[in-house]
This record gives structure tokens, sequence and C-alpha cells, in this order.
């Protein structure tokens, strides 16, 4: 490669970085001195080792267990609360209209116009209860 | 070393009796290649020293678990060059966070070093392989002052040789136009 041979050129291939007198000589008994007695580690690894119940190893099973338990009890509650709503809403619903209608007799448009809006009617539901259309 | 003394002496290792000594003969046989590996990254002779000790430590921590699958060179250069990768990533995040520090400190540590001895053109070219991103510049030192084969780079970096042949290229490419500038 025509640019490495540049960069060979210009700065060679030396080594510019010293140690300090007799490092490496040096580096070898103290780096022996500092390593970590083997039997004392293993020993402690040993003693440390803690010894697994059987209670320890379904434990974790049981919370997740509990935790699905308590989801779907709460998923539950959530949607019969809505449901009931909803039965009430649309029971109040007709019931007033029901009461309007059996104490007036008749509504005027505007009245009429105006408990639709409220009850949230679609034109066929209205139509199929005064007619009593299935 | 050579394949059957390699092979003795791992052999040494996994046995608790010679564990001990067979592995001041792997410190003694070892720490200047792992030593210079280190310090052309790092530079600073300290610190090279501190990530060469961490470097055998690991190395004997882990001893049991060695099953000669690599050669010992091959297990002992991996941990030194994650030691020195680490630390480089732990510099950099460092001068990041430290606003009052001039930029490229590392480069800094060059000048005034006691333990750097190269002239002007040798500070230069070590200035240049410092705009390299960490991994292409230890191929760069790999290949241009170890003049190691990309099949042992290869091994060593769990890369491809194609992909060491790019890395390096691209950083010859990069270090000529530095150098241009100013030679």
């Amino acid at each position: 490669m025509k640019e490495e041979q540049e960069i060979i050129k210009k700065c060679g291939k030396g080594n510019p970085f010293k140690v300090p007198e007799g490092y490496f000589e040096d580096f070898t008994r103290n780096m022996m001195a500092q390593l970590p007695a083997k039997e004392d580690a293993k020993n402690d690894e040993a003693q440390t080792e803690p010894r697994i119940t059987p209670w320890q190893r379904i434990k974790p099973l049981l919370y997740m267990a509990a935790m699905f338990i308590g989801m779907i009890v709460c998923v539950r509650a959530v949607l019969g609360e809505h449901s009931n709503n909803t039965a009430d809403q649309t029971g109040i619903n007709f019931a007033a209209l029901e009461y309007l209608l059996n104490d007036e007799g008749q509504l005027s448009d505007e009245e009429l116009a105006t408990l639709v809006d409220y009850t949230m009617m679609d034109n066929y539901t209205l139509y199929q209860y005064l007619t009593e259309v299935d | 070393m050579k394949a059957n003394d390699e092979a003795a002496l791992i052999k040494q290792l996994q046995c608790p009796e010679t564990q001990h000594k067979a592995f001041e003969q792997v410190v003694r046989q070892y720490s200047e290649q792992l030593y210079w590996q280190i310090r052309r990254m790092v530079l600073s002779h300290e610190d090279t020293n501190d990530l060469l000790q961490n470097t055998f430590i690991k190395a004997w921590s882990n001893i049991d678990s060695f099953r000669g699958d690599a050669r010992l060179s091959t297990w002992l250069y991996r941990i030194a060059l994650n030691e020195t990768l680490t630390f480089l990533a732990h510099e950099k995040n460092v001068q990041t966070l430290d606003i009052d520090s001039p930029e490229g400190s590392i480069a800094d540590k060059l000048e005034g070093d006691t333990w750097f001895d190269g002239d002007d053109a040798q500070k230069l070219l070590q200035e240049a392989i410092l705009t390299l991103p960490d991994k292409q510049r230890l191929v760069f030192n790999l290949k241009y002052f170890e003049e190691m084969k990309y099949e042992e780079m290869s091994k060593l970096l769990d890369t491809s040789v194609g992909a060491l042949k790019a890395s390096y290229h691209l950083a010859v490419t990069k270090i000529s136009n530095f150098l241009e500038d100013y030679l």
C-alpha cells in the first residue's frame, strides 16, 4: 500500500515508548505477590453459596399466580361495573321516556328531540321502542 | 510458545497442585507482549501497569474456566484488550464530563511524559493514530507495529479478515491525510 509506505518513510516503525529500568524483571514477582490464594477463594465461595430450599423455588411461581389472579379480579370488577352502568343508563332512559309519555300523553317535537339527544338513542332504537317492533 | 509447550503449560494450569507455579510462568512469558499492546492504546506507563495487573488478576480468577479451546496467548490478549477498551471508554466519559480540561487529554499525556522517547515525527504519528476510533486504532497498531497477520488478528478480535483489511486501509488513509498537513 503506497500510503502505508509513505507513513513508514516519514515516521518509521520504531517504539517511541520506554519503561522504567527493571520493570519487566520485577513485574512477575510483584504480580504473583498480589494474586489471591486460590484455595481461600474457593473456600469463601463454598461457604457463601446458599442452599436453595423447595419453598424458595416455588415462591416466585406463587407470586406470579397471585399477581395474575389479582389482575383478573380487577379487570372483571371494572368491566362488571361498566356493564351495570350501561344497563342502568338504558333502564333510566326508557323509564324517563315512559314516564313522560304516560304522564303527558304526548311529547312535543322539541321535547322529544331534546330527550332523544339526551338519551343518545338512534332513530331506529326509538322507533323500535315506540312501535314495539322487534 | 511452541504448541507442545503450551499444551503442557495448560495442563499444569488445570491441576491445583501445579497451577500457581504454571501461572507464574504465564506471567513471565506474556507480560511484556501484553504490556506493549496496552501501552500503544493508552500511552501512559502508569495506566498500562494498572491495566496489565488487572488483566492477570482476571486471568487468574478465571483460570479454572479456561479449557484450552483457544490459544493461551489469544485468551490473554482478549482479556487485555477488553480491559483496555473499557478503560478508554471510561476515560472518554470522564473527559466529556470535565468541562475544565482541554480537549484531547490522552494526546496531552505524551507532552512531557517521562516515558515517551520519540521524536517529533513519532509524536505526530501517535497523535494521528489517536484520531482513529478505538477499535480501528487497535487494528492499526496490531498491523503496523506488531505486523500481525490478518488471520491471527481475526481470531483475536473475532472479526472477519475482510473487515480488518478494510479497517486498516481506512486507518492508513486517515493517518496519511493527517500527516500531510504537518510533514
